[in-house]
């Protein structure tokens, strides 16, 4: 029994932890979904192989695992990266991986120079639609066959989202060809859950080191709020919550790699952890700022609004703890 | 990252499994809070010991296995998987035994420890006392220097002693330097019940069983050899192990994972009337304890690379007692106003309350996880 990230894993997280927290400021986080800083960024996440990550070497990828996946994915969510990383990485370059047709697609994905959307529910609604040339849609729970589908071929409308950062749209129009369809897609729509729940993790860690900074340096009653017990209690409850979340992750991670025959339950229990973890540090560190967390001129509104639309992102808590009681035969 | 058991491991497990189905009580044994049941915990921890399994991770001359952590982590789990009771031979095997590992003088581990594998000595904790509870270090209770004879006075009173009244050693904390500052002038002794001046008391937990003890002590005579890591070193000597009691020894998450099966089990066991909220409310609990078992296994892996946890014990410690209640709270529900009889569920819900309490009451916990891990200023 080994439960850690291998010297390699650490070393790859570090290099993509130090690119983020240089090239994603809260600035650049603003400008998004299409500051003009962003292209590079993506382009310098396909530089260090990060969106290929799972994509076998011989398609152009780094041939790594999904624990891996969730240790650059918690990175991530740390900066609120308001860019299409769980798609490129969980989705988009493992299902075009082998697929000779669409060669051209996955190199530019993989060079950082193209971004492709996802929406599983096919709802025509999803984030990353101003940015993205593609949209991979279909998958909802692993069933049924996933579209890619070129955005330019339909019409597209922006719609008003808390995290204006995400770039929502309404996509309308044809749904292009089918590429993938049976355990490709339940592996992808497993995939994708995940790395939305290492980017839960991430976020839920951001909220709470900016949460504990405040407090000490925040001063009321001429001492540091911080030192106050209903503060340093509630902020201690966050911790436990982030803690107990991340290895479920981590460990889905792992059941994905190996090829665990729990692996789907395993899934949808780190997706509903780490969701109602981060969801439950948002509350505190936005009581915990006080006025200022509530205030779009301070930062931490821009981590609270991501972890709402991520905790609903992929099936919600609650979609999911159904899922993990099917498999223990309590939900039919 | 490999969460598999290796081929050594999975033989460790399967040695303990066969050997605990085939040796576990059946029927499950009356509580050890009553002095007729403790006395038949007392020949299962026998028979444990006899089979050498009753401290698996101790060295093989005072009756262990030289069992490393995870196989340690591996018997608990198969422990508790098989049904087997409560450890009432704890304090001693998982509290005082780390301690004596770590400040025992060879002389003190050869006397004591072997006692303790077999049973023959059973021990408990003397920290609380009326005036000492959250603030352990305003103990009152004193041992006063005795030259002529060679030791030591003890004198004053301790409560809460968990199974003080069926135990027949002590491990408690004394002022020998009432002068000195108040964490500064305390000793760790070990005490035999049996001592003349000793007076016990035994009374009732929540759950009405005498699990609970007063323990008086008047002038009991202790001799040095008593004295367990260096007059006055008493604080620093006690929370040396403060991490075993509220960390992964005394609770493993074994119990817990058993505790969320039976859950399932009882869940699944109504049909198909079983409500939507509470089927989510014994998913949640299933998955806290799975969330339990992978944090202790990552927290094994930081021990095994050096990394004590420290104060990150106190995270175990808050997530396990809430988490036992929560399982229990939400068995109560399912079975309903059938809750109210005597059984495991109902014992085991009134067990759980104790948890955010002793160990160092989780208020107590946050303050530690804010000011130690998080950073936070103190008051
Ligand atoms: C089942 C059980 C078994 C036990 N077994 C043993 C045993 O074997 N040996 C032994 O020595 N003791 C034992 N104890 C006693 C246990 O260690 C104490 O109950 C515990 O330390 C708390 O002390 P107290 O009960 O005096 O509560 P108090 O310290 O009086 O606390 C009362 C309340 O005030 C809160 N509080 C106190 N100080 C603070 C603070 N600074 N900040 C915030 N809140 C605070 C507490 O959290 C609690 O909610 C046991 C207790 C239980 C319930």
């Amino acid at each position: 029994m080994h439960f850690a990230l291998s010297a390699e894993q650490e070393e790859f997280r570090s290099v993509i932890r130090s690119l983020l927290e240089r090239e994603c400021s809260t600035q650049v986080l603003r400008s998004a979904p299409d500051g003009p800083l962003l292209p590079g960024l993506w382009r310098r996440l396909g530089e260090i192989g990060a969106l290929g990550l799972l994509v076998p070497e011989e398609h152009g990828g780094l041939g790594l695992d999904e624990v891996s996946m969730v240790a650059v994915l918690i990175e991530a969510g740390r900066v609120a990266l308001p860019l299409p990383a769980t798609e490129a990485i969980a989705l988009a370059g493992p299902l075009l991986a082998g697929l000779p047709e669409h060669r051209t697609i996955l190199a530019s994905i993989l060079r950082g120079e193209l971004t492709i959307a996802a929406d599983p529910a096919t709802t025509g609604k999803f984030p990353h639609g101003h940015t993205a040339e593609f949209v991979l849609s279909g998958g909802w729970g692993g069933a049924g066959s996933v579209h890619l589908t070129p955005i330019d071929a339909g019409d597209l409308a922006s719609l008003a989202s808390v995290d204006p950062t995400r770039g929502l749209v309404r996509h309308t129009g044809p749904v292009g060809e089918p590429i993938a369809d049976g355990p490709e897609v339940l592996r992808g729509w497993r995939r994708a859950v995940l790395g939305t729940a290492a980017e839960l993790v991430g976020l839920g860690r951001r909220m709470l080191d900016m949460a504990v900074r405040h407090v000490i340096d925040r001063r009321q009653f001429g001492a540091p709020v911080g030192s106050f017990q209903a503060v340093q209690h509630a902020l201690a409850e966050a911790l436990v919550r982030i803690e107990f979340a991340e290895p479920a992750v981590l460990a889905a991670g792992y059941s994905m790699a190996t090829g665990s025959s729990d692996a789907g339950r395993d899934v949808s229990m780190a997706k509903a952890l780490a969701g109602t973890a981060a969801s439950a540090v948002a509350r505190t560190a936005l009581q915990c700022h006080g006025a200022l967390g509530y205030t779009v001129e301070y930062e931490l509104h821009l981590f609270l609004k991501r972890t709402w639309a991520l905790a609903e992102a992929w099936g919600g808590a609650g979609w999911h703890r159904r899922e993990v009681g099917r498999s223990l035969g309590l939900v039919r | 990252m490999d969460l598999r058991d290796t081929s050594a491991e999975a033989a460790f497990r399967a040695e303990a499994r066969e050997w605990l189905a085939a040796h576990r009580p059946d029927p499950p044994l009356p509580s050890g809070d009553t002095a007729a049941g403790f006395a038949l915990h007392v020949q299962w921890e026998r028979e444990l010991f006899d089979a050498g399994w009753a401290v698996v991770s101790w060295p093989k001359r005072y009756g262990g296995r030289d069992a490393s952590l995870v196989e340690w982590l591996i018997f608990e789990e198969e422990y508790y998987r098989s049904g087997a009771p409560q450890r009432v031979t704890q304090n001693g095997i998982f509290l005082l035994a780390p301690t004596l590992f770590a400040f025992g003088t060879q002389e003190q581990q050869d006397r004591i420890l072997p006692r303790m594998a077999a049973t023959q000595d059973v021990w408990c904790q003397g920290w609380s006392e009326p005036e000492a509870g959250s603030d352990l270090a305003s103990i009152r209770s004193r041992a006063v220097r005795d030259e002529q004879a060679g030791g030591w006075r003890l004198t004053g009173q301790k409560t809460w002693t968990t199974r003080g009244a069926f135990c027949t050693h002590l491990f408690g904390l004394f002022r020998t330097d009432p002068e000195a500052g108040r964490h500064r002038g305390l000793t760790y002794f070990l005490v035999p019940l049996h001592s003349e001046g000793v007076t016990v008391r035994g009374f009732g937990r929540l759950d009405g069983d005498d699990g609970f003890a007063d323990v008086f002590f008047d002038e009991v005579f202790v001799p040095d050899d008593a004295v367990l890591g260096g007059v006055n070193e008493g604080w620093r000597v006690a929370m040396a192990t403060t991490g075993s009691e509220r960390g992964l020894t005394l609770r493993s998450p074994g119990r817990f994972r058993q505790t969320a099966r039976r859950l399932v089990d009882l869940a699944a066991s109504g049909g198909d009337d079983l409500d939507a909220r509470l089927a989510d409310e014994v998913v949640q609990g299933w998955m806290a304890a799975e969330a339990y078992q992978l944090f202790t296994l990552r927290q094994i892996t930081g021990i095994l690379n050096g990394h004590e946890p420290g104060a990150a014990s106190s995270l175990n410690k808050l997530f396990w007692s809430e988490l036992d209640i929560r399982l229990h709270a939400t068995a109560l529900e399912l079975i309903g106003a059938d809750g109210e009889l005597d059984g495991p569920w109902s014992r085991g819900y009134q067990f759980a309350l104790g948890g955010p309490i002793y160990a160092g009451t989780n208020e107590i916990q946050r303050t530690i996880v804010a000011e130690r891990l998080l950073g936070l200023p103190r008051r």
